[in-house]
């Protein structure tokens, strides 16, 4: 195969500057920037973009004054300033373009920090801390606008050559720039660029040369006000003499779940719009593609057709670092990229919990640190006991999937079984209701690994009931079990046939079709979301009952919960919250008992399912000598902690074998 | 010492341990960990507690194992290095000659993985309902492995000079689980009868007792009732309390009811629950032992402490929140200074509220909970002195009587924000006068208490007009100024509290508080608290903010009889009540009155008594005709004497706002505003 070139990979003026590829990793929240300065770890988080050729590392967004706190651990430009000069020195050497975002959020960050008053373009709530900020005066824009200059300062003083200004996500800049949020009568809100205007001016007139963008949102998605297209271009046209490249982003408000949205939502950035930037700027500026770029292929299309010159793909790299390495080396050395699902399960940390970034399928914050005081309560089986390169790994979902793979490149003969037909476990079976097509790419993404591999032989339609079931098993041959869960006992007071395992939900709908089911719902989760829409697809009716005050209350973070609400109501699933279940004196009915008020409902009911009700799988007729359990079989979790079980069974017997 | 509370004065021994008072400070988070440590801000919180006189200080919960990590803000003991830390907290608190015991703890299934990386343990498969994860049921060698940590925990607590420790078996807690039915189904030897789910609590007890050096305090905490269906109760916990008792292991007995993940209100009460509503369990407990016995929950008056113990319901009082509001509580309450205690209000806002959202402990009318480590406290008061009579501490020079100052400062508005301010300005020697247009102080908090369930609300302005009242500070009630007024009195500062006023929406024209029969009946919750309009029949309130606003005023006029129907934009109705804890207990009450909620809907019209309304989640329409219409909504700031006494030629610098002025917010906000109003002032000229 030749190797592909990619107009991606070529390089790029950003002003005076210049990129030595197109592929921007994006500004974002990490919760790592401890103190609100770069620590240790932030730094190696970013150096390992740095080291794997990614052309441009927009840093996390840092507020330009001290009163703006929008989390803990959001960067502050003044305490910020020694890490961008720690980056720029250790980014020279390969060329990755260091850029410092600085931002104001206004009222949409947070007064539980600073213990400030938010401030505003005009009295306003945020829809989500639901807070009223103080209306600036003229005096107290003046002085943001200088504190703008002074953050760009801090920055240009640490050898950062390019600023990107945020008046997107959650930014006091783009709530001037909304009529939604920008009533004002001053001239500030005639014009409501001028605040912005003012900023870029500022800076360009500290330093003529550097390179200055702006994070702008063309779109706040909310038709009934708001910036649209049209005003978003004229935005474009006004700041244009002032900027070197714009960052095309959508999403106000209203509609932050669409700055970076989920899979749901496809393709976010309508390439007519980056058409119709490019029209207006001409070559004069860069244009930036943002919002889920999760495919190379994708990316190269808009820049290949001129829509845009660079493309922003955060989420991609979050979920393979690989992401641009890859495109360089030798076709032969290839792997294809793991694929970004778009789920934002883990790298959307936006609640006050500070969870740091990390990844469902890319777990990245396991180290032999946190191992050495589990070794042995992870693998009781494996202390002492010498152990063999050859593994056979039972069940190929995702936690033997991956353990086969790590296992494999490190030259363990490895056998995978399967009870099924197909690759994949669990999640070949709910994937396109819960993350959409995309999952496909990521049993692609696996298979095509552990196909490639000489030393994995895959065997499929093959059950591990008992120890005779192992071919070629020596004594300390390694047996991983990666076999899933059970269905959990049932705690509540129902007969146990008439409830449906996870399993028949997705492989018999036969059994449901046209019934009456009730889902229990104590999670309020992708799961629950995942599977509810799926019973409600084939039932005759669906009744959820959540003891939560609403129906998929943890699913914020992805940005569907309102979304997630409205699917189940359009389905006709009945919501009944802040309730539970109990049993009535006729086998047909259930009862569904309000929490409160104690109301009864009684219903005929043919099935419940419960979400999340998967126990541990006991492999006790195994009486072999070395034996690991990982994912769901280990305890039921998540792809997270399937992909994490497998990569500490890696890292450990990596750590035996030195 | 005190004439009124002798029985809270009095000395009691726990073990060989002998304290000079009945008062505890019992453990609670406080997310003051630095990195997993015990921090200056832990040192200075306890420091103050115990200068304030309290008898015993129990820590927040100290980790025992490395598997436990629940909340990012955890202390981590196993962690060698936390030794320093507790080292320097127990050396305070023993020069006020108070005692100091460590809470020890394994959370268990009432955890999570994030911060670990570690899968949970418990004694069985069994998630939590508010974390929600599945944990490993744990084997035996890692029982004996968590014993282990447990006595390890406790060694190094001992020899960081901590006189005992407290093995939490209540809240959120692994011992707990393996003590309920409803987290141990095990067939081992740990579960079964209570004597099977015991069995790690007495193997902990006695690891730890082989391992420290006699004579050490031992004390459990027990939840008396979890409040869950097949949960413990009382019955179950005298089982316990009986072996413990014959054990002869531990010293003494903390109580406490309800689960922190299940059933936390019970915990923590908020104002909504009655005072005394789990004394039964203490009470029960002390039948069945000789051993010293720990009520608490929602105490924070003396007089109900004293009257506690004189009716035997327990031997020592837990107060934690009332300690929190006021870290001179002891004292004030044993020197026969009880009415300058600034008692706490039991709205658990910034307290409890704050810890579920990963930010440091507070208090909603104490700016100064919390940053004790940022300022000593400048002027030693009266009932510190008298303190200094029986605890080792420097006394404090007398404060000399205030000279008449020439800097004069003029505060408009007597809410929270206003009334603070003007405690600030005192202290710093301005000669202050508060002008109020009403006719008594308070504003809005003294409204928004007089709806039911919400009066302890008000427990904030009696206290600050105490303070007030043994300050310079004058208040003029029933006056209204303008800007030319203020002007002419020549004042060097003026703060402007002057709070906010209701906003109409676009689909009202005016209020209508008085409708002609016939017409729709307009006002904003506010008009309703004061009785500038009664609404009847049938109601909409509708609820933008999800707080009391809207909740409470809804509950008030369904109690008076009208059917309510409350409609809120959010997903559901109240939903800032869970953080306080009052939204179950919200719910409990109203689903025996006349009134129904509506989520996700906002009004789109109003047309004669017709109110149109849009299911913003399904798009779907509605109409429906109600007497009236009353409005929580976000309000408007009143800065209009801002302007006009700039126009009267007034320097900006020397205006400063505090309180909804700047914009309408909550009560911690104009409380703050208020005490920090100088520094504001002198940093804004600077
Ligand atoms: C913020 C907060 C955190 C708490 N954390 C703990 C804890 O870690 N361990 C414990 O045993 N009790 C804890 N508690 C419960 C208190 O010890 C006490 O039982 C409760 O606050 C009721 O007492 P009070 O009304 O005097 O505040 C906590 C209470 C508060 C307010
Ligand atoms: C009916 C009503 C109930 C309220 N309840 C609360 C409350 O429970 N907690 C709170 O912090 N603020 C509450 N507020 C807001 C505060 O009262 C307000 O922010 C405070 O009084 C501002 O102080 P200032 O008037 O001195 O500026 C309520 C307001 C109203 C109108
Ligand atoms: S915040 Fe409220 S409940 Fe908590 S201590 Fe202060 S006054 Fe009491």
């Amino acid at each position: 195969m030749p190797k592909r070139t990619y107009k991606l990979l070529s390089a790029v003026t950003l002003g005076e500057l210049t990129a030595k590829n197109r592929v921007v990793l994006g500004p974002h929240r990490t919760n790592l920037a401890h103190g609100r300065r770069l620590t240790d770890d932030l730094f190696d988080y970013y150096k390992s973009y740095i080291d794997r050729n990614v052309g441009v590392l927009v840093t996390e967004s840092a507020s330009v004054e001290d009163h703006d706190w929008p989390y803990e651990y959001a960067p502050l430009a003044e305490s910020f300033a020694k890490g961008w000069s720690r980056l720029t020195k250790y980014a020279k050497e390969s060329g990755c373009l260091v850029v410092a975002s600085l931002s104001h959020s206004g009222n949409e960050g947070s007064s539980v920090y600073s213990q400030r008053v938010m401030v505003g373009a005009s009295e306003v709530p945020d829809v989500e801390s639901n807070e009223l900020p103080q209306t600036l005066s003229e005096s107290q824009i003046e002085s943001i606008v200088s504190h703008f200059c002074t953050a760009s300062t801090y920055a240009f003083d640490a050898g950062v050559e390019a600023v990107e200004i945020n008046a997107s996500y959650r930014s006091l800049l783009r709530q001037f720039l909304s009529p939604i949020n920008n009533l004002r009568d001053d001239r500030f809100g005639t014009d409501r660029a001028l605040f912005l205007k003012l900023v870029l001016e500022g800076i360009k007139k500290i330093s003529p040369k550097a390179t200055v963008g702006v994070r702008l949102s063309l779109d706040e998605l909310t038709p009934w006000g708001g910036i649209d297209e049209e005003l978003g271009l004229a935005y474009i046209e006004q700041i244009e003499p002032y900027t070197d490249y714009v960052v095309v982003t959508r999403g106000g408000m209203f509609t932050r779940h669409l700055y970076r949205a989920n899979f749901r939502y496809g393709h976010p950035t309508r390439r007519e719009l980056l058409r119709e930037v490019k029209k207006r700027v001409h070559d004069r500026i860069r244009v930036v593609a943002q919002g889920s770029f999760f495919d190379i292929a994708d990316a190269e299309e808009v820049v290949t057709a001129g829509e845009s010159d660079l493309v922003e793909m955060t989420r991609a790299l979050i979920a393979d670092e690989e992401l641009v390495s890859q495109l360089t080396q030798e076709p032969t050395n290839t792997q294809p990229i793991r694929p970004c699902l778009g789920c934002n399960q883990r790298c959307n940390p936006i609640d006050s919990q500070n969870i740091r970034v990390d990844c469902l399928i890319n777990p990245k914050h396991i180290s032999v640190d946190t191992l050495s005081y589990l070794e042995p309560r992870l693998y009781p089986n494996l202390v002492g006991v010498p152990i063999s390169k050859v593994v056979h790994i039972v069940g190929a979902g995702i936690a033997g999937m991956e353990c086969a793979m790590l296992l494999g490149r490190r030259g363990y003969k490895v056998h995978l079984y399967d009870k099924r037909s197909i690759l994949g476990g669990l999640i070949a079976l709910y994937g396109d209701h819960a993350i959409g097509p995309r999952y496909r790419l990521l049993l692609q993404f696996y298979e095509h690994n552990l196909r490639a591999t000489q030393n994995i032989t895959i065997h499929l339609n093959k059950e591990i009931k008992a120890n005779e079931d192992l071919h070629e098993l020596k004594s300390n041959d390694l047996v991983v079990f990666a076999n899933g869960a059970d269905p959990a006992p049932i705690t509540e007071p129902i007969p146990a046939k008439r409830f449906l395992t996870s399993e028949q939900i997705y492989e018999d709908v036969s059994s449901y079709e046209g019934k009456v089911v009730v889902v229990i719902d104590p999670r309020g989760n992708v799961e629950s979301t995942t599977s509810t829409e799926k019973i409600a697809l084939h039932a005759a009716k669906t009744y959820l009952v959540t003891p939560d005050p609403l129906y998929a209350s943890r699913t914020a973070p992805t940005g569907d919960m309102i979304d997630a609400n409205r699917r189940a109501r359009l389905a006709g699933v009945e919501l009944r919250t802040f309730s539970t279940i109990s049993l009535s004196e006729s086998p047909e009915e259930l009862v569904i008992k309000r929490l409160f008020s104690r109301v009864k409902e009684r219903i005929r009911a043919d099935y419940v399912h419960k979400i999340g009700a998967r126990q541990a799988k006991h492999n006790d007729d195994f009486d072999h000598l070395c034996i690991a359990t990982i994912g769901d079989a280990r305890v039921a979790r998540s792809i997270f902690e399937a992909i994490s079980d497998a990569r500490k069974l890696d890292l450990y017997l990596t750590e035996r074998h030195r | 010492m005190s004439i009124k509370y002798p029985m809270l004065g009095t000395e009691i021994d726990l073990g060989h341990l002998r304290l000079k008072n009945r008062l505890v400070f019992s453990a609670h988070l406080t997310n003051f960990a630095k990195a997993g440590l015990p921090s200056r801000q832990h040192l200075a919180y306890y420091q103050a507690r115990a200068r304030g006189g309290c008898g015993l200080i129990i820590t927040e919960e100290l980790s025992v194992h490395p598997s436990d990590w629940p909340y990012e803000k955890l202390i981590h003991a196993y962690n060698m290095e936390a030794e320093r830390g507790f080292k320097e907290i127990t050396r305070a608190v023993h020069s006020y000659g108070a005692k100091i015991f460590a809470q020890i703890n394994h959370n268990g299934s009432q955890g999570t993985s994030a911060y670990s990386q570690y899968s949970l343990l418990a004694p069985s498969e069994i998630p939590d309902p508010l974390f929600r994860e599945n944990p490993i049921a744990v084997s035996e060698k890692e029982i004996d492995e968590i014993v282990d940590s447990y006595a390890e925990v406790a060694t190094l607590a001992q020899r960081s000079g901590f006189d005992g420790v407290e093995l939490q078996c209540s809240h959120s807690s692994i011992v707990r689980q393996f003590l309920s039915p409803i987290t141990n189904h095990r067939d081992d030897h740990f579960g079964g009868d209570i004597t099977g789910r015991s069995k790690l609590l007495f193997e902990i007890v006695q690891r730890i007792r082989d391992n420290i050096e006699e004579p050490f305090v031992i004390g459990v905490r027990l939840c008396g009732d979890e409040m869950l269906e097949n949960g413990i109760e009382i019955q179950d916990t005298l089982s316990l309390v009986r072996l413990l008792d014959s054990s002869s292991l531990v010293n003494y007995i903390n109580t406490s009811i309800g689960v922190a993940t299940a059933s936390l209100y019970a915990i923590e009460a908020s104002m909504a629950i009655r005072p005394g509503y789990n004394l039964y369990i203490p009470s029960q407990i002390r039948q069945e032992t000789t051993l010293p016995v720990i009520a608490s929950g929602r105490i924070k008056d003396p007089a109900q402490a004293e009257q506690i113990l004189r009716e035997g319901q327990a031997d020592l009082i837990g107060a934690v929140r009332a300690q929190i509001a006021d870290p001179y509580f002891a004292a004030k309450s044993l020197f026969d200074q009880e009415r300058r205690v600034r008692t706490c209000l039991s709205c658990n806002q910034e307290c409890v509220g704050r810890m579920g959202l990963n930010r440091w402990l507070g208090c909603i009318e104490n700016p100064e909970t919390g940053k004790e480590f940022l300022n000593e406290p400048k002027v030693a008061p009266l009932y510190e002195r008298q303190a200094g009579v029986y605890s080792p501490m420097p006394p404090k020079a007398i404060p000399k009587p205030t000279r008449k100052s020439k800097n004069k400062a003029v505060i408009v508005g007597g809410g929270p924000a206003g009334l603070c301010a003007a405690l600030t300005m005192s202290n710093e020697n301005y000669a202050v006068r508060v002008y109020e247009e009403r006719n008594s102080l308070g504003g809005l908090v003294s409204l928004a208490a007089r709806a039911p369930f919400r009066a302890e609300l008000a427990e904030l302005v009696r206290n600050l007009e105490y303070e007030l009242s043994s300050s310079n500070v004058l208040c003029e009630t029933n006056t209204s100024l303008s800007a030319r007024a203020i002007t002419e009195m020549k004042p060097d500062v003026v703060i402007l509290a002057t709070g906010s006023s209701p906003k109409l929406p676009y689909y009202l024209k005016t209020f209508q508080a008085n409708p002609p029969k016939g017409e729709l009946g307009t006002a904003d919750v506010v008009h309703v608290l004061e009785g500038t309009a009664t609404p009847t029949g049938r109601v909409l309130v509708f609820d933008e903010l999800g707080f009391h606003q809207g909740t409470s005023v809804s509950e008030m006029l369904a109690q008076r009889g009208c059917e309510v129907t409350v409609a809120t934009p959010h997903m559901y109705v109240g939903q800032d009540l869970g953080v306080t804890l009052d939204l179950e207990t919200w719910n409990l009450r109203v689903s025996e009155l006349p009134l129904t909620q509506l989520p996700h809907h906002i009004i789109t019209q109003v047309q004669g008594t017709d109110i149109y309304m849009l299911d913003h989640i399904t798009g779907a329409e509605k109409v429906e005709s109600f007497d009236w219409l009353v409005l929580a909504n976000h309000r408007t700031t009143r800065n209009e004497l801002c302007f006009q006494l700039a126009a009267e030629g007034v320097p900006r610098r020397n205006i400063a706002l505090v309180g909804d002025v700047v914009a309408p917010r909550r009560i911690h906000q104009a409380v703050i505003e208020g005490y920090r109003v100088l520094q504001d002032i002198i940093d804004a000229s600077a």
